[in-house]
């Protein structure tokens, strides 16, 4: 069919290579992602004892039938305690992959952690011989501070992270929640699945509490059904749902996309004032910058599934360095821009997952392009104590100390 | 609701009212002559047949030898207006009012249908499920191809190989019939004895009905386990068990319920092969033999009374599906 | 993985730098996609060989297999063997039962088994089975094939009406649907049946013919499900935004059915095409089985088990009779059963994996 002289499609030989090659790499990594491993196998260490989640060198590939497609290629951030990390890049940057990776929820067999390392901080409840947790004198139980790769974790151990220690908030508030079971019923389950000792009326007074804290009146909410409430009310409770445990790590992957303006107003706001209220971290996943701006302490920019640039929230606004991010700035609409200049846009597209260069995958679509870009791939330049950068613009600073 | 079920009744009686005209013409598509024919075969085969009921059913059925295009309209109608009092006439091969003896056969054809059915549902749900949850799996490709083989399956011709090898070459089951013809039994022995002689025909319509039914359950499944809310349920943190019995099944039972509901009243409908395979004294088998005889009356009625179940059948369906799923709401 | 390496090393070797980053990828063409996602499950290929092995046989085999006629009888003079007396008697309280077998000699070869003359033995009458079988699938794979064609091609019209006119015609054609699929099949076309009964025996039309009006019958009544289908696509492509285009710029009706309805339709009509063969193939058996189909001396898959419905020594003691045909029967409907799955899970854009 596609012979050498058809550029544009693969041969069957390749086809049948990439099908085998695939065949086995799924097959391995499924195996180790359900095997059983004592927990030794997946604590480890902070490298900074003040974060709550390291990821290192992470890197996710799906394996179609066209090729891998390394979504997440090696890429780094931290989240410090008690922080509001934003994550930004445009669609298909590989950001929600690395929050799903996060918490385990890449659909297999053909979306796969490949290599790196996640490392969480939890804080779980001390339990006794028997299993069962101990109650301290003031009420509540004792707790300690475990430190889990998820990478390495079986899927089997994953509950331990999933919902009480890290809980995610969705793109799509009008199918994340089950039709068929009651707003009620579903925030319950929270409670009683992760509050040891929890009864029935704990945790609808605990649900009570989330939905107010949403700013819903409970009475009105409880009792109804999905279908029953919009799109707004869908994602508070969603929201509530993730606070429901009181959960270290709050991952929110584009929370306002699929609602309209108006309401992505007052879920922001929500964030917001949620940020104050509890004793946690938020990864909040978007491409839209005005909501980093306000929201964020560092941001995290991405680009074709690599980290580009990562530092403070001033850092990446005030003085951004990539010229991707430089662009991005650029493009945003502001109300200053007099009617003469026309609003920016980068040029050309995101390179196709399936096959990367090895030179920097900005090279083309950017202006400030120099002969060193068509070498290898920029390693990250540190520019300031916080602030990083992956762009050969960068590396004599580095050079000169 | 009420609004809504009467005006779905109405609308069921429309539908009814094609099937019957449709019915109708197709009847009289038989040349005059071979009704006579089929007649004095069943006469003269000693069934008591008289002038009365034959001239009566020439009647009502337009079917005399001058009938013009008006005869024929007037014999429907009249067939019509007899319909709506739940009169079919007098079957000419049994001598007695279709709707009886459509009464009196249609408990057998339930009773096997309803036992096959309990069987079919519990077999094909639990692996429908397996299959989907484990997708791509060895169980998964051995549900698919059973899946196959059930719907591929000639009744005819599996269930004679059933009775070949369970009945003649085993002797472990009775060939035919519903029971012992030379021994009565009683109490417990009576029903061992129905047991036996049903075990060979409700094996067969499990088996050619439980594919569809496993297939319809592993798609469901399939199409809600890939579904946000399932995400969701994982998030918080579920153990996969508890994603998969709890959250997925409530939502894949809709349909499995629905489609339940509809199917109850087709279980009086009586399977004309199987039946006539096994010599079952069902509606299936009675149908059978009154369409060989050319009982035109009762191959009516039969066939109206099909109709009507299918009719209800959707209607149970669509009640039964607001009533399990939240998100329907009848107008 | 180090071989995909290495493929995707060449990839990179073989692409022009000038491309842009978002283009310079191979990727499989259409027609590639299709044909490894049909072929990937073993399923789809058991199938296809099914499907083509059955019609080599039935209108290749007849050239190799020439012997004998399709209603040639074996003139050879042979014996049939039926049973004569059956005794039960009693000794030490086991029970023995001696069936006695009577030799009667017959004018034809009938019931013969395996032979170098017949490869699958004769039947009741002293037909080759093989022989039969072969011509038999002609007839069952033919009758299904027209009725599955003339079924489609009513329901693509009819729901076409339906669903691009909408309106009054769109009211109408979806009732006279729901009417039809309230009709029970069989029970339907056993009036029918009866009717032809008439029809033969008043002369008006040949035995022969009975089959094909009854499947013709069969596809008047079983369009619905086509018409429903086509009717759904093209109501949903309606409010896409490219038909939406597709009108302001002016395109002709029947352009914006060929160039944009069609292939949208296409592949699930495909996939309906062969689930619907596998049906029609089972309700021409069962109209045979029932005697209601083709009759001797010509024959269908389903006629030649017809027989044990009359003749319970046939059912017991010469499986080599029925057996055949109900294997070809099977071996049919499951061909086109696997070949309809594997396109159906080819051609759903859903289908990951």
């Amino acid at each position: 069919m596609a012979k050498k002289t058809n550029g544009n499609y693969l041969s069957g030989k390749e086809i049948r290579a990439i099908s085998k090659a695939n065949a086995k790499e799924m097959k391995r990594l499924e195996a180790y992602k359900k095997r059983r491993a004592s927990e030794s196998e997946f604590l480890t260490q902070m490298k900074n004892n003040d974060n709550i989640l390291e990821i290192d060198d992470l890197h996710t590939f799906f394996f179609t039938e066209q090729g891998v497609v390394k979504a997440v290629n090696g890429v780094s951030y931290d989240v410090p305690k008690n922080a509001v990390v934003g994550v930004v890049g445009e669609s298909g940057c590989g950001k929600s992959v690395t929050s799903m990776s996060v918490m385990r929820l890449i659909q297999g067999p053909t979306g796969q952690i490949v290599d790196g390392s996640i490392r969480f901080k939890s804080s779980e409840y001390k339990l006794d011989e028997k299993g069962s947790p101990i109650p301290k004198a003031d009420g509540g139980y004792e707790t300690e501070e475990k430190v889990y790769d998820i990478a390495k974790m079986p899927i089997r151990e994953i509950h331990r992270i999933r919902g009480k220690q890290v809980a995610m908030i969705f793109q799509e508030p009008m199918t994340s929640l089950n039709p068929v079971f009651t707003i009620g019923q579903q925030l319950d389950e929270v409670t009683l699945l992760h509050l040891p000792g929890a009864t029935k009326e704990i945790a609808k007074a605990k649900s009570e509490e989330m939905l107010r804290l949403v700013g819903i009146i409970p009475e009105n909410v409880y009792n109804a059904f999905p279908h029953e409430l919009s799109g707004g009310m869908r994602q508070r409770v969603m929201i509530a749902m993730a606070l429901a445990a009181e959960p270290r790590l709050i991952i929110a992957d584009e929370p306002t996309t699929a609602l309209d303006v108006t309401i992505q107003a007052q879920i922001l706001d929500l964030l917001q004032d949620i940020k104050n209220k509890i004793d946690g971290s938020i990864l909040l996943i978007t491409h839209d910058l005005g909501v980093i701006a306000e929201m964020a302490d560092y941001v995290v920019v991405m680009y074709a599934g690599k980290v580009i640039e990562k530092g403070t929230v001033f850092e990446i606004f005030q003085d951004p360095k990539h010229p991707y991010t430089i662009g991005l700035q650029k493009s945003k609409p502001t109300m200053t821009l007099d009617d003469s200049t026309e609003l920016y846009n980068i040029p050309g597209n995101v390179p196709n997952p399936i096959n990367m260069p090895t030179h920097c995958y900005f090279k083309e679509r950017c202006a400030m392009c120099t002969k060193k870009c068509s070498g290898d791939y920029p390693g990250m330049v540190q520019v300031s104590p916080t602030h990083f950068v992956a762009c050969h613009l960068y590396d004599e600073e580095k050079n000169n100390g | 609701m009420l609004k809504y079920i009467l005006k779905r009744i109405g609308y069921s009686i429309l539908v009814l009212l094609g099937v019957s005209l449709i019915i109708y013409f197709l009847t009289r598509l038989m040349p005059i002559d071979f009704v006579k024919n089929k007649v004095v075969s069943v006469q003269t085969s000693g069934a008591t047949v008289t002038e009365d009921m034959v001239s009566k059913m020439y009647e009502s059925y337009g079917l005399s030898a001058s009938s013009s295009f008006g005869d024929i309209m007037k014999g429907y109608l009249n067939w019509l207006k007899d319909l709506c009092k739940f009169d079919l006439g007098t079957s000419f091969k049994f001598g007695i009012p279709v709707t009886e003896k459509i009464a009196m056969h249609m408990g057998w054809s339930f009773l096997v249908a309803l036992i096959a059915t309990i069987f079919e549902f519990m077999i094909a749900i639990p692996l429908g499920i397996t299959a989907a949850t484990h997708q791509y799996s060895l169980r998964d490709y051995i549900v698919t191809i059973l899946v196959m083989i059930g719907i591929s399956l000639p009744a005819f011709f599996f269930g004679n190989v059933l009775k070949n090898w369970l009945s003649y070459q085993l002797g472990w089951f009775p060939d035919v019939g519903i029971k012992n013809a030379t021994v009565d039994y009683t109490g417990l022995n009576m029903i061992v004895d129905y047991a036996r002689h049903l075990f060979i025909p409700v094996l067969t319509v499990v088996i050619l009905s439980i594919g569809a039914r496993m297939r319809m359950t592993r798609t469901n499944m399939l199409e809600v386990m890939n579904s946000d809310y399932i995400r969701t349920a994982r998030a918080k943190g579920l153990k996969e068990s508890v994603v998969i019995n709890k959250h997925a099944f409530r939502n894949t039972l809709i349909p499995l319920v629905t489609s339940l509901a509809g199917l109850l009243p087709s279980l009086f409908s009586g399977a004309i092969i199987t039946e006539q395979v096994f010599d079952l004294p069902g509606i299936g088998n009675i149908a059978l033999q009154a369409m060989q005889a050319g009982d035109i009356p009762f191959i009516m009625g039969y066939n109206m009374f099909l109709a009507v179940l299918s009719v209800i059948g959707v209607l149970l369906a669509d009640l039964m599906y607001a009533i399990v799923d939240p998100r329907v709401k009848l107008q | 993985m180090d071989e995909l390496e290495l493929k995707q090393n060449d990839i990179n070797e073989a692409i022009d730098t000038d491309i842009p980053l978002d283009k310079n990828v191979r990727l499989m063409s259409p027609t590639q996609m299709l044909l490894r996602r049909f072929f990937r499950s073993k399923l789809s290929i058991i199938g296809l060989v099914m499907v083509v092995g059955l019609f080599l046989f039935c209108f290749l085999g007849p050239v190799v297999y020439n012997q004998w006629g399709e209603t040639e009888r074996d003139p050879v003079g042979g014996v049939e063997c039926e049973e004569a007396q059956v005794t039960t008697y009693e000794v030490d309280g086991v029970t023995y039962t001696v069936r006695g077998i009577r030799e009667k000699p017959m004018p034809y070869n009938v019931k013969a088994g395996i032979s170098a003359d017949h490869l699958l033995g004769t039947d009741e009458m002293g037909h080759d089975v093989l022989t039969r079988l072969m011509y038999g699938g002609r007839v069952s794979l033919l009758v299904s094939f027209m009725t599955v064609i003339l079924m489609t091609i009513l329901g693509v019209i009819i729901g076409g009406i339906a669903g691009y006119f909408g309106g009054i015609a769109d009211n109408i054609i979806m009732r006279l649907c729901d009417i039809l699929m309230c009709l029970p099949g069989v029970p339907i076309l056993m009036i029918l049946s009866a009717a032809m009964d008439g029809w033969v025996e008043q002369q008006w039309i040949e035995e022969g013919m009975r089959i094909y009006i009854l499947m013709f019958f069969l596809t008047l009544i079983s369009w619905p499900g086509i018409a429903r289908l086509v009717r759904g696509q093209i109501l949903s492509l309606r409010e896409q935004e490219y038909m939406v285009a597709a009108e302001a710029m002016g395109y002709s009706t029947a352009r914006k059915i060929f160039k944009h309805l069609v292939p949208n339709v296409m592949p699930q009509l495909i996939v309906q095409m062969s689930l619907s063969l596998g049906s029609m193939i089972l309700y021409e058996a069962t109209l045979s089985y029932l005697n209601m189909g083709i009759k001797a001396p010509y024959t269908a898959w389903g006629s030649m088990i017809n027989i044990i419905t009359t003749n319970q020594g046939v059912l017991k003691y010469y499986p080599l009779i029925w057996v055949p045909a109900g294997v070809c029967i099977v071996i049919a409907v499951l061909g086109f059963n696997f070949v309809g799955d594997g396109l159906r899970d080819a051609l759903d854009p859903k289908a990951r994996r």
